[in-house]
């Protein structure tokens, strides 16, 4: 469900601890909350300039999350007895408890950022450091994956600036938040077709690309391929910035939709498994072109065989 | 330039498995770190773990940058998988609720052994052997 219509709510159980309490404490909470639970150590220092972390006995915040249910309060009431009896061996914070939504942490804002040679990335109404000839990309973070700042979908970018020409047809697998559609639309593409599995990344698809006033020009879908609107030999832009394991399922039908000079951009997979990638990409009929790397990440870019 | 640590953050997350929902979301969100982004590094770099939890340490800097450390699953996750048990005893010692061999506590032993700190296999076995008492598994030769 898209943040700004409210999502799931929960209950946050925090507690500050001592460091030697901090195990007993995440299984008191982990029992009762299925072990939706986090352990946070301050931070504070920076290792770059030989400042040390906090000693092993330095204050942590432990926390629980518990959905609201008809469940919820026989959990707490649990949690809360066994703090009592902690509190008996060792003197502890108080037991904060809040209910948060889920939009709270799914509403992100997008930090600016400048990719490639012209696409720039901003938050929705950003003006800021802009240069004439920038092809800007307004973005809401959300829940839908995609924002420039991941190597994966800066590689895929990247990509897509020096393989987009004016009147191609680019279709995006795994469109996630869109911003593959909107920068190849930017680019010159006249029409992107984008599929995703993901009611989410639909949703913030066609959010970003009406932001971005490029909606006209798309066709956004639930689903994968096969689809029915994404015909074989369609399109001269394929792109799929995807789980490595998707990626590696679909490279077949990735490549049946290319045009014979058309061009995949696939991207989501480590390089410590480009081999493997690279191995299925040519099993199933591609011819590598080249392959870009960005810190652990892997974009590989191929058109068919002959 | 160099960065300093706003906040350092322990999860334990299905391998593979990780979605905004919490303790992910909320966890990391409230710190501003693009939870997709980890969401995509974390189910990579776990996936063929499918099936057990992986405990996981974020580090969090101060211009919303992230890094992170898988460890080894923990050891009560590992015990269980090998006794082939969904949970462990009630009323460990009083009620046993499993078995595992030696062998298998050996080869738990080598997974752990950095993240125990341990300087031999045998002291690790050790300690893995406390855990499985501990839930009322007994160790058999």
């Amino acid at each position: 469900m898209p943040p700004e219509q409210g999502g799931s709510r929960w209950l946050e159980l925090s507690i500050e601890a001592p460091g030697e309490y901090a195990e007993p404490l995440k299984t008191l909470f982990a029992r009762h909350a299925d072990g939706m639970i986090a352990i946070e150590h301050a931070g504070g220092y920076n290792p770059d300039e030989g400042e040390e972390p906090p000693g092993p006995n330095a204050p942590v915040v432990v926390r629980a999350y518990l959905p609201v249910d008809s469940t919820t309060q026989a959990r707490r009431a649990n949690i809360e007895v066994g703090v009592r009896l902690v509190s008996r061996l060792q003197k502890l914070g108080e037991l904060n408890i809040r209910t948060i939504d889920e939009a709270e942490w799914l509403t992100q804002k997008v930090d600016p950022v400048r990719l490639g040679r012209r696409l720039v990335v901003v938050p929705p109404g950003y003006k800021e450091g802009l240069r004439p000839g920038d092809l800007v990309i307004p973005l809401e973070a959300g829940i839908a994956f995609g924002t420039g700042h991941h190597p994966t979908t800066r590689l895929c970018l990247e990509s897509l600036e020096d393989y987009v020409r004016p009147g191609m047809r680019m279709l995006d697998v795994g469109c996630g938040s869109g911003i593959l559609s909107i920068a190849g639309l930017l680019l010159g593409a006249r029409e992107a077709v984008c599929l995703d599995i993901e009611d989410d990344s639909t949703t913030a698809s066609a959010r970003n690309l009406k932001a971005a006033g490029v909606d006209r020009a798309a066709t956004i879908l639930k689903g994968t391929l096969p689809h029915s609107a994404a015909a074989e030999a369609a399109f001269e832009i394929v792109v799929a910035n995807i789980s490595g394991n998707v990626l590696t399922l679909l490279s077949g039908e990735l490549l049946k939709c290319l045009t014979p000079d058309g061009v995949l951009i696939g991207s989501g997979y480590m390089v410590s498994r480009r081999a493997e990638l690279e191995a299925v990409l040519l099993s199933d009929g591609a011819r590598i072109l080249e392959t870009r790397i960005a810190a652990d990440w892997v974009t590989v870019i191929a058109g068919r065989s002959a | 330039m160099a960065k300093k640590v706003q906040a350092v953050v322990r999860l334990q997350i299905p391998a593979g498995q990780a979605t905004p929902a919490p303790p992910v979301g909320p966890a990391l969100g409230q710190h501003g770190v693009n939870i997709m982004s980890f969401v995509k590094e974390y189910n990579e770099r776990t996936g063929k773990l499918a099936g057990s939890v992986v405990p996981v340490v974020i580090t969090i800097y101060a211009d919303r940058s992230f890094t992170f450390e898988t460890k080894s699953p923990p050891a009560s996750d590992l015990l269980k998988k090998a006794a082939k048990l969904e949970k462990g005893s009630a009323m460990p010692g009083a009620q046993m609720s499993g078995t595992v061999t030696r062998t298998q506590i050996r080869e738990i032993a080598q997974l752990k052994l950095t993240d125990l700190n341990s300087s031999s296999v045998e002291t690790a076995m050790h300690l893995i052997e406390g855990t499985a008492r501990s839930m009322g598994i007994t160790v058999t030769d």
